[in-house]
């Protein structure tokens, strides 16, 4: 691996060509000292703690901009490097307030630690300190510069880690170093403050206390806390978290920098995420509806209630009349259990997860589904592309630290970005080459317009894809309907800006393409799939990936949660395998999906739902109609740690923990399984998910004996390929990839058929839903921190659609359609296409699932003035 | 808008001789300043709006340099040497006569806006000190005298 050997304290250090004598050193296990060094940034040699004596250098060099050459010899500990180390912290000292007895970094400050280490026991400097007053009161300094950030200025030792960690991982302009020596100030631009998603981190890795956030101010020293590892809940990212805690109460969350995935830098949401585990709005105790009203009640009591009326449920309708819902947050275990208790012990097959932010679910996507059909790829891969392409995904809002990804293979070797998005996003300006907007619902077209124009260019090299000629020409004639400006009419996409894509598709060597939400939602779902397997078949070399929606849709697609696919995605066939493994029978005809399920409790076919931390209510399409639904079941049992509305309607509620009270594991976009530990015990009366279907299962009449999730674990494990951990301790700190042979073929080539949908000309008005400002799913809005960053709902519309119906920002706009209305205040977006509305889904009080029709392919609506 | 159109052209025109865009930012300031006589947010807005920057490149650039004026100041600024050279030759007292003389404080401007008096660093005319430096121009081997009729001729020239 090593290209030559430096000698480092007289120690032969192996260099890999272009390393600096810091990181060789480092590798080989020999420590220097740094502040303004850090893994993921360029370094800039700012703060000087790092000069190393190098042998036939007049001067010491600064470790971390050095690059080794070889021969170097090297002394890190030399009685010269260490008087100029105890040099550099006596200049750092002299302006530093040493406020350390109310400075909320001690005990984890480098400034402190270096000082410990190396620092004397006087200062030459006898003059007051520079101080950058805010509070001439207060000699604490502080000043807001964000909604969550603080800053104190005098502690800062200008190592400029904040501003390049906004600058070149971030790629935001919302934090700047002002003025210049002593004087430098770190303040945002003129006017703002800094609020962009990833703004925590620059508290994370400030080496002093120069920047801290209120969530941990002054509330705990940190030696006393515990640290536990999670692995965050709220998207499929994946991103390890360490989460601290002090007499099981949480104090904050922070980075446990996996390169695999996150690199050291989580998103605001992550960071502040955890917070709504100990939101005052739990569900505290077990709830009974009596006499109409909801009303706390003991364990044991809801168990009885549960058993009897399921009794009575069970003897008149059998297994059929039941159905489940589990959430996509919850873990791999909580969700394998859960649709073993469905199929084996209560004997329905009727169990999903899919309500989330979908319409109706198409034939055959029970083979494919929810990110499980997309290639073997990881993170790293999308670093090496050298074409990204996003379709139809908020990448920025809705998978943070992949949008990260993206940057930085922007900054390191200047991949190309194209964004082909139904409205702008905010990738768009950060990090697009490219940015594409076409009409919702016509990405298919799209695609099949771009791979024409491809073939189009005489740079286009038929030999150095794997299909032949004649499935070319086919191919193309088939899609002449969809080509140049013919399709351009139906996407609304200028014909001259497909060409650019196309000349950059057609020179990339390795494309990587990312499918988001807007992908799911689209109404050629299935379709568009396909077209992105065919983009797939024209490119050199390309890796699709298909986000999911959720943190952990990819294990709940895979362990079971599905109405006709058995845990490891076995056919129905291989049932007999799981009745001899779960000793007793479990139902022969597959289930029913979510809409399947709502019709039949329409028709009377099902009487009882166990819903498991889901809110079909609030999320799935027509939600008055999935309510009225919902209040005909005889008896809903509803298991959540908030009250929903779903868990509203229930007639029984079991307080379930949350993700810092519980153990498992969950699996992200690359179907990587991480394993994530328990923070704190289960907060007031409720009960880890395991625990609770156990209980239920017990009560029903069967006993699993695996209320803890090792246990699940264990079993669940047989479903892994061989050689995976079967135990959590074996799993280790990189997770393990789920992988199986068949992917990354492309497959056939697919044919499109697209008609135009009937143009209705009272709704005219197409609806996209999205993320607000550092919102991701219906969790964050129970979160004060986040809370402060998010202001209102609101209803985005464009500029030329404002004039046309005289609104201006803040005004409130009246959204219809067949289904529903809802009333907000509008806000006019920049570039965002006509005759669109841009709903976000994160508010309660702004439900969007009730302006959509279960049966629609896509989401019409008017807009009116109030 | 505060800058003139011309001065955006300007702008615009320097740009173009950089191989990257933000060495044009301080050519850039020196032309809004020279026209609006200081500089303030909202031109950094402009200028990073021309040139299809950040507005904290053009704000941190700005704030580095602390001889660009960054507030309204009188229409001659008159920067007294403080150093060594000018201080030997008595330059604070040409400095207490200056403010005594056009009855203001260092660095406010005088009732007929015309006059802003503040010290300077070195301006490296150290052989014919004391001296002075007037917006862009330098007046040497100053006199009390001297500074007399340099005053009557700015007032003058209005």
């Amino acid at each position: 691996m090593s290209d030559f050997n430096i000698t480092v304290n007289g120690r032969q250090v192996p260099v890999i060509k272009g390393q600096t004598v810091l990181q060789a050193s480092l590798a080989a296990g020999i420590d220097i000292p740094v502040f303004c060094w850090h893994p993921q940034l360029v370094p800039v040699g700012a703060c000087r703690i790092c000069l190393v004596e190098i042998e036939k250098l007049p001067k010491l060099q600064v470790a971390c901009a050095t690059i080794a050459s070889e021969g170097m010899i090297v002394h890190t500990d030399s009685p010269k490097t260490i008087k100029v180390r105890q040099g550099v912290l006596e200049f750092i000292l002299a302006h530093h307030p040493l406020d350390c007895p109310t400075c909320d970094k001690g005990g984890e400050c480098d400034l402190q630690n270096l000082t410990f280490k190396y620092g004397l026991d006087y200062s030459r400097q006898h003059e007051p300190k520079h101080r950058v007053i805010v509070d001439a009161n207060s000699t604490f300094d502080d000043l807001q510069i964000g909604p969550e950030i603080i800053r104190n200025q005098n502690r800062c030792i200008h190592c400029y880690r904040c501003t390049r960690i906004v600058d070149e991982i971030a790629f935001e302009d919302d934090l700047g170093a002002y003025q210049r020596s002593y004087h430098t100030e770190i303040l945002p631009p003129p006017g703002r403050e800094i609020r962009n998603l990833y703004s925590g981190n620059i508290v994370e890795y400030c080496p002093v206390g120069a920047l801290t956030n209120d969530d941990w101010r002054y509330k705990v020293r940190v030696w006393l806390t515990k640290q536990t590892s999670v692995i965050c809940p709220h998207c499929p990212d994946g991103c390890n978290m360490k989460l601290w805690n002090f007499h099981n109460k949480l104090f904050r969350a922070t980075s446990r920098a996996n390169e695999n995935i996150d690199n050291g830098f989580i998103c605001d949401i992550g960071r502040y995420g955890y917070q709504y585990v100990a939101s005052p709005d739990r569900i505290k105790r077990p709830m009974v509806r009596r006499s109409g009203e909801l009303v706390e009640t003991s364990w044991e009591e809801a168990l009885s209630l549960i058993r009897k009326q399921t009794d009575d449920i069970k003897s008149k309708l059998s297994g059929s009349g039941f159905f489940g819902f589990i959430g996509d947050i919850r873990t791999n275990e909580e969700i394998y259990a859960f649709q073993r208790l469905l199929r084996r012990v209560i004997g329905s097959n009727n169990i999903d997860h899919r309500f989330h932010r979908r319409r109706r679910l198409t034939p055959g996507e029970e083979v494919s589904s929810r990110g499980i059909e997309s290639d073997n790829a990881e993170f790293k891969d999308i670093e090496n592309a050298d074409v990204i392409v996003v379709l139809g995904s908020d990448l920025h809002s809705e998978n943070p630290i992949t949008s990260l990804r993206v940057k930085r293979a922007v900054k390191r070797h200047n991949a190309k970005v194209i964004l082909l998005n139904p409205l702008p996003t905010p990738l768009g300006k950060r990090a697009a080459t490219l940015e594409v907007i076409y009409k919702q619902g016509t990405a298919a077209v799209l695609l099949h317009g771009l791979i024409d124009a491809v073939v189009d260019l005489e740079r286009f090299d038929p030999s150095a894809i794997k299909l032949s000629a004649a499935e070319i020409s086919d191919f193309r004639k088939a899609n002449a309907a969809y080509a140049g400006v013919r399709g351009s009419e139906i996407t609304g996409v200028d014909v001259t800006l497909v060409a650019r894509v196309a000349e950059i598709l057609a020179a990339a060597q390795n494309v990587f393409i990312l499918a988001g939400s807007y992908v799911e939602r689209d109404p050629l779902r299935d379709s568009l799939h396909l077209a992105v397997a065919n983009l797939q078949s024209f490119c050199k070399s390309a890796r699709k990936i298909f986000l999911p929606p959720d943190s952990n849709s990819v294990g709940a697609a895979f362990f079971g949660a599905e109405p006709t696919v058995l845990p490891g995605r076995q056919s129905w066939g291989k049932k007999a395998i799981y009745e001899d493994l779960w000793h007793g029978p479990i139902p022969d005809a597959p289930g029913k999906d979510t809409i399947g399920i709502l019709e039949a409790i329409d028709e009377d076919e099902i009487e009882c739902g166990l819903v498991f931390n889901a809110d079909p209510v609030r999320l799935f399409p027509d939600g008055e109609y999935v309510r009225s639904v919902m209040e005909k079941l005889k008896l809903l049992v509803v298991i959540d740690s908030f009250m929903t509305d779903t868990a509203r309607l229930a007639d029984v509620i079991l307080p379930l923990s949350t993700f810092a009270e519980i153990e498992g594991t969950r699996v992200n976009w690359e179907k990587r399984m991480q394993y994530s530990q328990r923070a704190i015990p289960p907060l007031h009366e409720s009960k880890p998910g395991c625990e609770i279907i156990e209980l239920l299962a017990d009560r029903l009449g069967v006993k699993f004996n695996q209320s803890k999730p090792s246990d699940v674990y264990q079993e669940m494990a047989r479903f892994f390929p061989t050689g995976a951990p079967t135990t959590y301790a074996a799993i280790g700190r990189d997770g393990f990839l789920i992988r199986s042979a068949e992917t990354n073929k492309p497959g056939k080539l697919a044919y499109l058929r697209f008609v135009a949908p009937a143009i209705d000309t009272e709704y005219r008005f197409i609806l996209l839903v999205g993320n607000a400002d550092h919102h991701r799913g219906t969790l964050t809005e129970r979160n004060e921190i986040l809370m402060k960053f998010t202001g209102e709902p609101f209803v985005g519309i464009s500029e030329a659609d404002a004039t046309d119906l005289a609104v201006s920002d803040g005004d409130l706009v009246k959204v219809e359609s067949k289904y529903g209305r809802v009333v907000g205040k509008a806000m006019i977006l920049r570039d965002f296409p006509s005759k669109r509305v841009l709903l976000p889904e994160n508010f309660g009080e702004m439900s969007t699932n009730i302006l959509m029709g279960r049966q629609d392919k896509i989401d019409m609506i008017k807009l009116a003035k109030m | 808008m505060i800058l003139s159109d011309s001065a955006k052209l300007q702008i615009s025109q320097t740009a173009k001789r950089y191989p990257k865009v933000r060495s044009a930012i301080l050519p850039a300031l020196h032309i809004a300043y020279e026209e609006h006589g200081y500089l303030s947010d909202q031109i950094y807005e402009e200028i990073a709006q021309i040139l299809d920057l950040k507005l904290i490149e053009v704000a941190e650039a700005a704030s580095f340099y602390t001889m660009f004026p960054k507030a309204k100041r009188g229409k001659y600024l008159i920067q007294v040497c403080r150093n060594i050279s000018c201080a030997l030759l008595g330059s604070h007292h040409l400095t207490a006569y200056l403010l005594d003389k056009l009855n203001v404080e260092l660095g406010e401007i005088t009732a007929d806006g015309l006059f802003t008096v503040v010290e300077a660093e070195c301006l490296g005319s150290c052989t014919t000190a004391p001296m002075m430096q007037v917006n862009a121009h330098y007046y040497e081997n100053l006199t009390v005298e001297k500074v007399d009729r340099l005053i009557e001729e700015f007032r003058s020239q209005k």
